[in-house]
């Protein structure tokens, strides 16, 4: 290619970038300020607009705030005890400012899953997904720069862990930048946490929502459109509900924080509770990669990989299973985390376990789903489908075995691979290193099982079989691998089995489905006071969780 | 070849921009860096490749020597870090809790595989076996407890408590433990692991999230008397 041929494709390069972004630009829609007519009969097509009328609130309120508050760690637990119990009215501005905030993580919550179910990220929304993810993790950024002002125990505590995940950054890349250091230290402003980070976050906190309020302003400006798409029955709701939320439960104020004394119990914000558990079951490290940079990707991505069939949920399988799946981890494991039963030992591989079955399940209801091409009779999947899945499924086995390992037992976290354990054990000719894979079921003699004692029993020894195995001390890692090759061949044996149903079945006639009565749709009005009652819930679950997590 | 020629031009002026644009981006480059030198509180404001800044402290005392006549016998103390930062008394003071404890000679070796002398890892004053940890977690910086036989503290302290209440079944009740509440990682103050830049340090992690044994407490002995001093870099406070 010559230099103007690539001079010219460079330029055709910038045009097609210009193009995308010039028609994602145009269908931009962050807060369904173009879902004016369908959100007439849908209540989950104005949580946009709820969002922004809440956001909107939160700023007022903040700005009342900053009147009585003062950043500084003397003071901060003062002013606020100050405002919630002195001011008139105080108790009210605080509610509407914390709750407020908690409703618009709802309800951006609520507008993301619905974005990714009923596929509104496809093209040409992708730029709308992102922002919608982005503006998510504003607010979640808004919440927990917002929480340390109130300089608490568990806000102290909260922000020293959110502050030492950056630390673990330092491993990776070039070590001599200390980028995780560094990045610690410019969110904390020193090397602590003390005056320069309460002004700093206080400055974050207030900043961020200001400044992005206003380019949304722009936004809408430029669109000559319509804020929020409610009425004002709707926003009465709406404020009402945060000022019953703040009158029933109101906003806890908890211990004033004390650096020489860890809490009992440590909770993150409510949003947090899930990713917060994945820390305390992972290797933090790889904790790190999964959620800062990993997660936020992943679901950047969605709106470029998920592109095949319609837009209803039950038309994109895997989509389906994978966004249920993440959705009940993430509530599990927040209500795991706030009960405090979270086991470090058995939750890692039962959680893996469960949700690489699941997953496989998802992807192989993809695969049957999609397998019948137009003008073929014969319905897939094939035997090479079962195949290539359950090869899939061993390789991921595979990378996800010594993780699971190093997490749980420390001395054996050098990344043991099975197979290349097998051989090395083949080659140097040590009998006592093979010995296990050939014969794992050898390992299991260790354990005692005394089934009638009560309490905690010492090492070595459990009330059961099933508590020893679960305790990760029955088995040995040769087991272990065998177990999860077990699981693999049982997922193998259901696609066959799959397989010879769809064999049996594909030269029946086919049923005629029955004619489609139209469906009656309940009042508008009904639907509006149902969603309104579900987001209270919401609140109200996150406004006890605060009473658990402060005292 | 009259197409080539203007081809020729136009890339003659297009290498010339490029060539200008040099120190354009590099001014653009830099603009981060000082940007960064402005947020992050440094006391060489102008060292590009300066490391992020250790906090420092004065010698403070915390023990006297006597006061470890057996193993496992243990101080704790808070030690005052200074660090710098951008406000008005342009330094913060964070309490950092601390454990002085004594261990035993025997030490048993699993990172190394063979017995490494005891004196190389703690870098002990005279023959007394006394090790400084700082009290705050590696892994999410929350503060841990020690756990140890024969502590005077009663039973409440005791080692068999790590294997009923931080999950450890592999407990030896002749050992001390550092337990940590928040994610209940457990520490063998017997055995060697490896700290960040892989060298073997003593209080491998046993069980628990936790990526490497616990920071230490820089310290000297001076008439009879254990000064702390500084800290083992990295973490936050």
């Amino acid at each position: 290619m010559s230099l103007s041929g690539i001079a010219k494709s460079t330029q055709d390069i910038w045009k097609g970038v210009g193009t995308w972004w010039q028609t994602r630009a145009e269908a931009l829609d962050i807060f369904d300020e173009y879902r004016v007519e369908p959100a007439k009969s849908n209540p989950w097509l104005a949580t946009g607009a709820l969002a922004y009328f809440l956001w909107v609130l939160i700023l007022v309120s903040g700005f009342w705030l900053v009147i009585y508050y003062i950043p500084t760690t003397y003071q901060a637990f003062k002013s606020i005890e100050r405002i919630q119990f002195q001011l008139p009215l105080g108790w009210v501005m605080r509610g509407v400012h914390k709750y407020g905030a908690d409703a618009f993580l709802i309800a951006m919550i609520i507008k993301a899953y619905r974005m990714y179910f009923t596929a509104e990220h496809r093209r040409p929304n992708e730029l709308t997904w992102c922002l919608t993810v982005l503006l998510l993790m504003f607010g979640m950024f808004s919440g927990l720069t917002g929480y340390l002002l109130i300089w608490n125990q568990r806000a102290y505590w909260a922000t020293k862990v959110f502050a030492t995940f950056p630390t673990y950054m330092n491993e990776p890349y070039v070590p001599e930048l200390h980028q995780g250091r560094l990045i610690a230290q410019i969110m904390l402003g020193g090397a602590a946490i003390g005056p320069a980070t309460i002004t700093r976050f206080y400055a974050g906190h207030y900043a961020l929502s200001a400044v992005v309020i206003l380019l949304v302003e722009v936004h809408f400006y430029r669109r000559g459109l319509k804020r929020m798409n409610l009425s004002g029955f709707q926003m009465f709701v709406a404020a009402a509900m945060l000022i019953l939320v703040a009158a029933v439960l109101p906003a806890q104020m908890g211990r004033p924080a004390d650096p020489s004394m860890t809490p009992e119990r440590i909770y993150s914000d409510w949003y947090f509770l899930g990713l917060y558990h994945l820390y305390r079951i992972q290797d933090p490290f790889w904790a790190t990669i999964f959620t800062m940079p990993g997660l936020p990707l992943a679901a950047f991505l969605v709106a470029w990989w998920d592109r095949r069939g319609s837009t209803r949920p039950l038309d994109r399988p895997f989509v389906f299973t994978l966004g249920i799946t993440l959705l009940v981890y993430w509530l599990g494991f927040s209500t795991l985390l706030m009960n405090n039963l979270a086991n470090k030992r058995q939750d890692p591989i039962v959680f893996t376990a469960v949700a690489v079955v699941i997953l496989f399940l998802g992807a192989w209801w993809e695969v049957r789903h999609f397998s019948k091409r137009p003008g073929e009779p014969r319905p897939f999947p094939t035997m090479l489908d079962a195949v290539g899945m359950m090869a899939a499924l061993v390789a991921v086995c595979y990378v996800i075995y010594p993780f699971q390992m190093s997490i749980i037992v420390r001395d054996a976290s050098n990344g043991i691979r099975p197979v290349g354990e097998i051989v090395s054990g083949m080659i140097q000719g040590g009998w006592e290193k093979l010995r296990p894979w050939l014969f794992p079921i050898t390992a299991i003699q260790s354990v005692k099982i005394v089934p009638h004692a009560m309490g905690a029993l010492p090492a070595g020894q459990y009330h059961s079989w099933w508590e020893a195995i679960l305790q990760n001390d029955a088995l040995n890692m040769a087991t272990k691998f065998y177990l999860w090759v077990l699981m693999a061949a049982g997922l193998f044996a259901f696609s066959l089995w799959d397989i010879a149903i769809w064999r049996r079945i594909r030269n029946l006639p086919r049923a005629q489905p029955p004619a489609e009565e139209p469906r009656l749709r309940p009042h508008p009005d009904k639907l509006y006071a149902l969603y309104y009652v579900f987001v209270t819930i919401c609140l109200l679950l996150v406004a006890a969780f605060g009473l658990i997590a402060e005292n | 070849m009259a197409a080539n020629s203007l081809d020729r031009r136009s890339l003659l002026a297009r290498a010339f921009r490029a060539f200008i644009s040099i120190p354009i981006l590099g001014s653009v480059a830099a603009l981060p860096s000082v940007i960064l030198r402005i947020l992050k509180p440094t006391n060489q404001a102008f060292n590009l490749n300066q490391p992020p800044d250790q906090p420092g402290g004065a010698s403070q005392k915390v023990a006297s020597i006597n006061q470890f006549d057996r193993d496992w016998v243990m101080v704790d103390f808070t030690f005052f870090q200074r660090n710098m930062e951008y406000t008005p008394r342009a330094e913060n003071v964070s309490l950092i809790p601390g454990f002085a404890v004594r261990i035993p000679e025997e030490v048993v070796t699993t990172f190394t595989g063979a017995a490494a002398p005891l004196a190389e890892l703690v870098n002990m004053p005279g023959n007394q076996n006394v090790l400084c940890f700082s009290r705050i977690c590696p892994h999410l910086g929350c503060i841990f407890n020690f756990f140890s036989p024969r502590d005077p503290r009663g039973p409440v302290w005791e080692p068999a408590r790590v294997a009923t209440e931080y999950g450890y079944p592999g407990v030896q009740t002749d050992r001390g433990y550092f337990a940590c509440p928040c994610h209940f990682s457990v520490y063998d103050l017997t055995q060697i692991g490896k700290d960040q830049t892989g060298k073997p340090k003593l209080g491998l992690v046993v069980s628990g999230p936790a990526p490497r044994p616990p920071r230490t407490l820089e310290f000297k002995v001076e008439n009879g008397e254990l000064f702390i001093t500084g800290m083992e870099a990295g973490g936050v406070a």
